[in-house]
């Protein structure tokens, strides 16, 4: 072969900003409905602050954040279709032909959505929250317990990382969700079944002494609900079964 | 009389050897050695099913070849990847790729962004030339216009290597002649080598010189196409009454047409060797003509054609 300038690759940024407003794009319908939710949710909590004042003896606790882990699973669930709405199955097409490492390229794809994910998440919660203030508590005396925002988080991102999981394996969508669904009863079957007691302890000791040694905040342990505890679990096994996916998958050589 | 399978020299932009590719039961390739010289147009011809695009997308990495090896520039598909692809315009065979949602501008600039030597005036210019709908959503073209959007993004980055499947397919006969001359232009201006596949040869025979005959995975033919056209001739001869036909040996004989007392020829080898060799057979060879690539690809195509002991 003769010398000649060979073209480059595209730089590390410029590929993320790619898949970033790829993602964004392709969940841009779907976004803007959620910011025009959380617009006049917020609306409706400012007006009832200023009209009807806080109820007397609120809590000062944010009560709904809980209660928003299913609807933050199903989305979880639905997330990955929207995040690989424009490719073809198992990437053998387009997505393939460009010149990045393909692990490297479909990790990053996953791991936006999964960022996109959790500020979609943190909105929606901020927003529920929001409209339910003005009955319960007084901005200023709002407490944020992180184990409340944990939960749903997790929920969200278990449930974004299994579907992932079969997004990254398989071309049929149809068979994401069923095998996604039968992994996420798997996990509540052993969940319930198991004794994973002294693994979460030890997992939790673990989170705890790095929350700990990085000042962040310390979680009381009746805060967080058994779930809540074993999601320390079971998400690095889900991002382990994700990584073992795109290894073995994706392998570009 | 043997029809060229191997290529001579050196300087290859793309390389395989012995490559070879099952889907299950069915074999794609079974162990092909093609040679494309640098900044040559090589045209690989073949039946649908023959292997072509299992062939280029090896190349691409896109499929995983179960035995040989290919390079590309010097490069293994499967080691260099991505520095590989970052030098190729690829059309695919699929006249629709993904995202389909977006509107054409915005997928050249999607693609522009993986492709920091992409040029945006060119992909402008060509965008222009070849009439594209920038605002409409990629999905909702015509099969014709879609593949001339493929065109763009493969070419607008003056990768040194082009690999296109089936390019004109699908296109009009006038968007036909467009992209062709604009591939033309762009082959002239920039130092690139071309593989395409086509089982349509006669819209490429003005850009190629080189070509490979592919047909049930086995390399049956690969020469310059000048050499193609020098070597397979058409030898028309009147013969005697009772002639026996099996006095020609089969050496070289692609086809064989009987028009009453006139029999025709395809034959592979030396005009003179040829000539004689009917002469003694007891033809009286009356007119000898060239053939088109598109002929020539047809007759090599053919059950008698090629050499089957790859």
């Amino acid at each position: 072969m003769t010398n000649r300038t060979l073209n480059p690759e595209p730089s590390a940024g410029a590929i993320a900003t790619a898949q970033l407003r790829l993602v964004t794009l392709l969940q841009k319908r779907d976004l803007l409905v959620l910011a025009a939710i959380v617009v006049v949710m917020i609306g409706l909590a400012l007006w009832g602050q200023v009209r009807m004042g806080p109820e007397e003896g609120g809590s000062g606790t944010i009560p709904i954040f809980r209660g928003l882990s299913v609807p933050l699973a199903l989305l979880g669930l639905l997330w990955p279709l929207g995040v690989w709405r424009a490719d073809s199955p198992e990437r053998r097409g387009y997505f393939w032909s460009l010149p990045v490492d393909r692990r490297r390229h479909t990790s990053l794809r996953v791991g936006i959505g999964w960022v996109v994910l959790v500020g979609v998440s943190l909105l929606i919660m901020a927003a529920a929250a929001a409209s339910f203030l003005p009955s319960v508590i007084r901005f200023e005396d709002l407490r944020m317990d992180v184990a409340q925002v944990w939960e749903p988080l997790a929920t969200a991102t278990l449930a974004y990382v299994i579907v992932s999981i079969f997004a990254v394996l398989f071309e049929s969508p149809v068979r994401w969700m069923i095998l996604a669904w039968v992994g996420v009863l798997g996990l509540y079957i052993v969940g319930e079944a198991a004794d994973l007691d002294g693994l979460v302890e030890g997992v939790e000791d673990t989170v705890e002494s790095l929350f700990v040694a990085i000042g962040g905040p310390v979680v009381a342990d009746e805060s967080v609900s058994d779930w809540g505890r074993q999601y320390l679990v079971w998400l690095p096994i889900a991002a382990a079964g994700l990584l073992s996916a795109l290894l073995w998958r994706h392998e570009e050589r | 009389m043997n029809i060229p399978t191997k290529l001579t020299g050196n300087g290859w932009a793309l390389a395989t050897s012995g490559l070879r590719k099952s889907y299950g039961k069915t074999v794609a390739l079974r162990g092909i050695d093609l040679t494309v010289p640098e900044e040559s147009v090589y045209v690989l011809v073949g039946p649908n099913g023959a292997g072509k695009t299992t062939a280029l997308k090896i190349l691409l990495d896109l499929a995983r070849p179960d035995g040989g090896s290919a390079e590309a520039l010097g490069m293994n598909p499967r080691r260099d990847g991505p520095r590989l692809r970052a030098q190729i315009g690829y059309i695919p065979e699929a006249q629709k790729w993904e995202h389909g949602w977006m509107p054409v501008s915005r997928l050249l600039a999607y693609h522009a962004s993986y492709f920091p030597s992409w040029d945006g005036e060119y992909a402008a210019r060509l965008s222009k030339r070849l009439e594209l709908p920038l605002e409409r959503p990629y999905g909702k073209l015509s099969k014709g216009q879609a593949r001339r959007v493929q065109i763009v993004l493969a070419l607008a980055h003056r990768p040194p290597l082009l690999v296109f499947d089936e390019p004109t397919d699908g296109l009009d006969p006038l968007a036909r002649e467009t992209t062709l001359s604009v591939l033309a232009e762009h082959i002239a201006e920039y130092a690139t080598t071309v593989l395409i596949s086509t089982h349509l040869v006669h819209e490429t025979e003005k850009l190629a010189d080189h070509m490979g005959v592919l047909r049930d995975g086995v390399l049956r033919a690969q020469a310059t196409t000048d050499e193609i056209q020098r070597s397979l001739l058409r030898y028309r001869a009147e013969v005697p009454d009772g002639w026996d036909g099996r006095a020609v040996p089969d050496s070289g004989v692609l086809r064989r047409a009987a028009r009453g007392r006139e029999i025709e020829w395809m034959v592979w080898g030396s005009e003179g060797e040829v000539r004689s060799m009917l002469g003694e057979a007891g033809a009286q060879v009356r007119e000898v003509t060239r053939l088109t690539l598109e002929e020539a690809a047809v007759a090599l195509l053919s059950p008698e054609g090629g050499n089957h002991d790859q």
